[in-house]
């Protein structure tokens, strides 16, 4: 690595066409595969003046932006940016009704489902490290719980009941899920998880007057304490290969309420059954995934392999 | 000769004599480019993936000890909390025996990098986990027994309670022991980051305005308190006109080298006799121990 040509040496009487020739050859090994880290020349040393708030740094880099390659913006359906040493995904879903999803166990089982605007594929040539940052708002509604107080006289609760009231009522669980071809076989990253509880409380029957009667007329309660928005933070380190990463949600079990002996709703309600919990919805939903090379993956060694590593699918690709 | 990084190559004209001066003059050209190769050489956008070939330009650079991960639930009745004063966040689960992965703790979640000024620009802290208090018992709420003929005869006793939450930072080269405050404009010294805090009114409960025997009648609205706690910091290592400045905008002072530590802390608002009380008349706990976990913590640098 370095431009080794010492010239044609002052004791040679003529220039040969062999002198010309090594000069060239030099040359054009310079030029094509010569330049090390030595080639460059030291970056320049800041003035005083330009140390001002920032004494320990004490010279300027010369590669600049304009130098490294500009990154490739992609638009829907994956939103993306594809850099020289990172690659970001981005999707962004605003707060309208129109633009949030709804799970129950009805329509989505209680299985784990990935979270539309919550996920995407990553293709990675070379190794890389994974900052994956999500949010959301989110809420579950329809469901019904008791509350931490019932019953008692005049309409006051008396009776509490530490594993009833708001916030207490799973309805279910979000997570981070990140699946390669054979990597990552876990259902989702469980120090990602966040549980959603019901927010619908149940009114309930109190003696008034001598006669028993339903609080607030029979209406539930929809104290709206349950609506949060919640945040998932995740960072690994993957291996060259293709990822799903992205956000899923798993519904409770269907449960229900019965109604009978604690007498919940309106009169003409009992012997019914009341879902337990229903409807999750998930609104302003935010994710970036930001990645960034570590380091260099052999075609050979590291991407070969890997290629035909599924045993359910020889086909290479 | 070279200039700059530039080769300068003899002049030949047809008809003059050939020397080996010319020759030389153009080897020395080439010769001193090799340690003059800068930015004037090097073509815009000219620098793709493939030139980036080694780890050391694309390295995670700061390693495991950044970043921490715990995957269990916590129900924390066997936890201390003390009351009012910051102390690390337990994330192990002594049965079955969980611990922290990562980081420099098995039990905390507090990370440790080598920061370096000349290298690094940014970091920013990111931490999240999920946090369920049931504080809806504690305290006495409800009708007042001994004025039961009265409309209006709601009794509120609920205490304020709430638990705080940040992100300490040591100095680089410090302790995690030195200023245990919330970083304000009153408290600069103070070395813990994004604070925030979950917590219910000692009102939550109380009377409910509207007529008699509507919504109005007396409904309790106790409850339970659940949230993702997610909390980001940033530092930086350079400040000028461009750039925020470190000493009045909150942001983290990294302007100097050194090991950093970083660490999850809490607090509490209330005693600790106040985490448990037996309402009369009832079974029920009024206030239980908060249920917490699921926790990544990491810091993420970039490099100038």
């Amino acid at each position: 690595m370095a431009y080794r040509w010492d010239g044609i040496l002052p004791s040679e009487e003529t220039v040969e066409a062999g002198d010309i020739m090594e000069g060239i050859e030099q040359t054009e090994f310079f030029v094509n595969q010569g330049m090390g880290k030595n080639s460059f020349r030291a970056p320049d040393e800041l003035t005083t003046s330009e140390k001002v708030g920032r004494p320990n740094h004490e010279r300027e880099g010369f590669i600049t932006k304009k130098h490294i390659f500009k990154p490739d913006f992609y638009a829907s359906p994956s939103p993306r940016m594809e850099a020289v040493s990172s690659q970001v995904h981005y999707r962004t879903t605003g707060q309208s009704h129109p633009e949030g999803v709804v799970f129950t166990p009805t329509n989505a089982g209680t299985g784990t489902t990935a979270i539309p605007g919550t996920a995407t594929r990553l293709k990675l040539r070379d190794y890389a490290r994974v900052y994956f940052t999500a949010s959301f708002y989110c809420f579950e509604f329809g469901g019904l719980m008791y509350p931490k107080g019932m019953a008692g006289h005049g309409g006051k609760a008396t009776e509490k009941h530490q594993y009833y009231g708001g916030e207490t009522c799973f309805a279910g669980g979000v997570a981070l899920a990140l699946h390669g071809k054979t990597d990552h076989p876990y259902e989702y990253e469980s120090s990602t998880y966040r549980k959603i509880y019901t927010s619908t409380l149940a009114p309930f029957r109190v003696a008034i007057d001598g006669s028993s009667t339903v609080i607030a007329k029979g209406f539930c309660l929809l104290n709206m304490i349950g609506r949060h928005q919640h945040n998932i933070v995740y960072t690994t380190s993957l291996n060259p290969g293709v990822y799903d990463i992205g956000l899923v949600f798993k519904s409770g079990y269907a449960g229900w309420v019965n109604s009978p002996a604690e007498a919940f709703t309106q009169l003409d309600m009992e012997g019914g059954q009341i879902r337990r919990n229903k409807a999750v919805f998930f609104m302003a939903r935010n994710m970036v995934a930001d990645v960034m090379y570590t380091g260099r993956a052999s075609a050979e060694s590291d991407l070969a392999g890997w290629r035909t590593r599924n045993p359910d699918d020889p086909q290479a690709i | 000769m070279a200039d700059d990084g530039f080769v300068t190559v003899s002049d030949f004209r047809e008809g003059d004599r050939l020397s080996k001066d010319h020759l030389n003059e153009t080897k020395d050209s080439w010769k001193s480019v090799d340690s003059e190769v800068g930015e004037l050489n090097i073509r815009e956008e000219g620098l793709d993936r493939r030139m980036f070939d080694t780890d050391n330009t694309w390295n995670d650079f700061f390693g495991s000890t950044s970043r921490c991960q715990q995957g269990a639930t916590i129900d924390s009745n066997w936890m201390p909390l003390s009351d009012g004063i910051w102390e690390p966040i337990p994330f192990w689960v002594p049965s079955p025996y969980d611990t922290v992965t990562g980081g420099i703790h098995d039990h905390y979640a507090r990370i440790q990098f080598d920061w370096n000024p000349q290298i690094h620009t940014y970091v920013i802290f990111r931490a999240s986990f999920r946090f369920r208090w049931d504080v809806g018992l504690m305290g006495g709420s409800g009708y007042d027994p001994g004025d039961i003929d009265d409309d209006d005869n709601f009794v509120s006793n609920r205490d304020k309670v709430f638990v705080q939450f940040g992100i300490q930072v040591s100095r680089p080269g410090g302790s995690l022991s030195d200023d245990l405050h919330i970083h304000s404009f009153n408290f600069t010294n103070g070395r813990i980051f994004a604070p925030t805090q979950l917590g219910l009114s000692y009102n939550y409960s109380s009377d409910c305005t509207g007529a008699y025997s509507a919504i109005g009648h007396k409904f309790d609205r106790r409850t339970a308190m659940t949230s993702s706690i997610t909390m980001v910091a940033a530092g930086q290592s350079w400040q000028n006109s461009d750039e925020p400045l470190t000493n009045s905008n909150h942001a983290i002072d990294f302007r100097n080298a050194g090991p950093v530590k970083a660490q999850l802390v809490w607090r509490q608002y209330g005693s600790n006799s106040d985490r448990q009380c037996t309402i009369d008349g009832s079974d029920a706990w009024g206030r239980v121990y908060p249920e917490y976990g699921n926790m990544q913590f990491f810091a993420q640098t970039f490099m100038r």
